[in-house]
């Protein structure tokens, strides 16, 4: 591949083996064989369905079967991804990069949900104490779990006004089990007080399930952490975002709680009937547990900040009250849709520049919505870009011009080379 | 089209045909009940272990949903020239998901549950109809090469 910048080198691979070693082998050996020097980083993806064919620590045993011993590696569960192989929600892809005018340096942050801010200065302490001053970042956190109520179980919709009530105070006590919301909104909101640079993110995920979701950071498994890779080098990508977001017109004045989620009324009435009746929802439509999701990420209410579009999303009902999986930094929303048509538009837009490799993180929405349509994006990248991985997340965070930090749902955030 | 009728007529059957290793695919994912090769009146391609490899929970429903299936195959054979590439069907708790293979009365069936994230399913599922064109497709080289 013929680079503008000489010497660097990017590779991407792919496995589509069930045993876990095996593809772990197979991703490694296939990303690493197409560069001519060691990798500087090695960054890993897998869907979740090696944790029942062999578990993830035989995933990363098969990676470090191949790679070379010390290589950098960070990574995650993702619901899946597209590079030049084609469009998968099962298997693994990984990431490599060559340069020699390049230092990495990795921040880890535990206990995501339970104290954000804490992660934030433990991955910033680490990255300084390697005396690196990264011009660009990459993220990965981790994602949401469904929290487990005392007495009820896994729970999504608590229709009971009583229970839901005294849920919504276990709300901080979840977040202490590191359950619940990803509170990825929250980490990088104080992670720009650290940072001046570019950076671009991913929410780790499960298959829709919201059940369990994993980061690799070298030959550990992390669970509920967030991994912050810091790039020294001599050239900054461009960064872009798009969202496929559009207004339906409908305006709603919301009353938030302090801790900026729980909204208890929506125009002056009870939230959860009031939410219904916009929606059109029926008590006994709405669905419960995961599938929940597969219904609420269709109705996100919105703001702007900047010119960006940031959506909210609707994260438990807890009796009158509707707990949303984001701080709502206004009063005012606006509900919001997506369309298979808009996703194709936006794409459009984004993948018609001409480019030597693009890394995106686009929401697990897009190919719940395209379905096997996502050929389609596939197919739009593969015009004008020579090689590139594209992975689906649970949200994603870029901070890149202004640097202001955007946590957002319903996007597709890229880094071209 | 009828080389592809008569390619997979012919594997039918077969322990290690590779369009069986596809399905087996499949099967190992959660949420794929059941799959098959099939086209009005007759499953093509099952399983490496047919029936057997179903997860246990379609048995009750199996039938019903195999008739409902025929009825389908009468619209794909009717409309699969026209450029019909995927149907579906709601039974009770269950989703039929019919992948047509371009201008054939063939198609990838695959019963999923109602509330399954169907949209990561149809991925995987197009990866196995295009696999599995590949393989009609070297089968037919084959046959070619050796007349």
């Amino acid at each position: 591949m013929g680079w503008i910048i000489s010497e660097f080198e990017i590779a991407v691979g792919t496995s589509r083996k069930w045993d876990a070693r095996e593809a772990g082998r197979e991703v490694a050996r296939n990303t690493i064989e197409k560069l001519s020097n060691s990798p500087k980083c090695f960054f890993l993806f897998s869907t979740i369905h090696y944790e029942k064919h062999g578990g993830f620590e035989e995933f990363l045993n098969g990676v470090w079967d191949i790679l070379p011993s010390g290589t950098p590696l960070i990574g995650g569960t993702i619901a899946g991804f597209i590079n030049t192989q084609g469009c998968f929600t099962r298997g693994a892809s990984a990431l490599a990069i060559s340069y020699p005018n390049m230092d990495i340096a990795i921040g880890i942050g535990n206990n995501t949900k339970r104290n954000p801010e804490k992660a934030v200065k433990d991955c910033v302490e680490l990255i300084n104490k390697q005396n690196s001053k990264p011009n660009f970042y990459f993220e990965f956190i981790s994602g949401p779990i469904i929290p487990n109520f005392p007495g009820l179980g896994k729970q999504t919709v608590i229709k009971s006004k009583t229970s839901g009530n005294l849920m919504k105070k276990m709300i901080p006590t979840l977040f202490k089990a590191n359950m619940g919301t990803d509170r990825a909104d929250e980490f990088l909101n104080h992670l720009v007080n650290y940072i001046n640079n570019p950076l671009i993110g991913a929410v780790c995920y499960d298959d829709g399930k919201l059940s369990k979701n994993y980061q690799f950071y070298n030959n550990k498994i992390l669970k509920n952490s967030a991994i912050l890779l810091g790039v020294s080098t001599d050239f900054i990508p461009e960064f872009q975002t798009v969202t496929a977001l559009k207004e339906r017109n409908v305006k709603i004045k919301v009353t938030v709680e302090k801790d900026g989620r729980t909204v208890t009324h929506i125009n002056g009435k009870p939230a959860t009937q009031e939410l219904f009746r916009i929606l059109n929802w029926g008590k006994s439509s709405v669905r419960e547990v995961e599938k929940f999701y597969s219904q609420a990420f269709y109705y996100p209410f919105c703001y702007k900040k900047g010119d960006k579009i940031h959506a909210v999303m609707l994260g438990l009902i807890l009796g009158e009250n509707i707990y949303f999986a984001n701080k709502i930094e206004t009063d005012e929303l606006e509900l919001f849709g997506m369309t298979g048509k808009k996703i194709i538009s936006q794409c459009e837009e984004i993948f018609l520049k001409n480019s030597d490799f693009i890394y995106g993180v686009i929401c697990e929405t897009y190919v719940e919505t395209l379905g096997n349509n996502i050929y389609k994006i596939k197919e739009l990248i593969d015009k004008n870009t020579k090689d590139y991985l594209l992975v689906f997340a649970g949200g994603e965070s870029i901070i890149y011009n202004d640097m202001v930090p955007h946590h957002l749902y319903e996007s597709i955030n890229i880094l071209r080379i | 089209m009828m080389i592809f009728i008569l390619l997979l007529e012919k594997v039918f059957g077969m322990y290690d045909d590779p369009i069986a290793t596809v399905l087996d695919d499949l099967l190992k994912l959660d949420d794929i009940l059941a799959c098959m090769v099939a086209r009005q009146n007759m499953i093509s391609v099952m399983p490496s272990d047919g029936t057997d490899s179903f997860k246990p929970e379609i048995n009750r429903i199996w039938d019903i949903i195999h008739r409902a299936m025929e009825d389908v195959f009468t619209v794909i054979r009717e409309y699969s020239q026209a450029g019909l590439s995927e149907m579906e069907f709601k039974l009770q708790d269950y989703e039929a998901l019919f992948f047509v293979f371009k201008d054939t009365e063939n198609a990838l069936v695959a019963i999923v549950p109602a509330l399954a994230n169907k949209g990561l399913i149809e991925v995987e599922l197009e990866n196995a109809r295009r696999e599995i064109i590949e393989i009609i497709k070297k089968q037919e080289n084959e046959r070619l090469a050796t007349v």
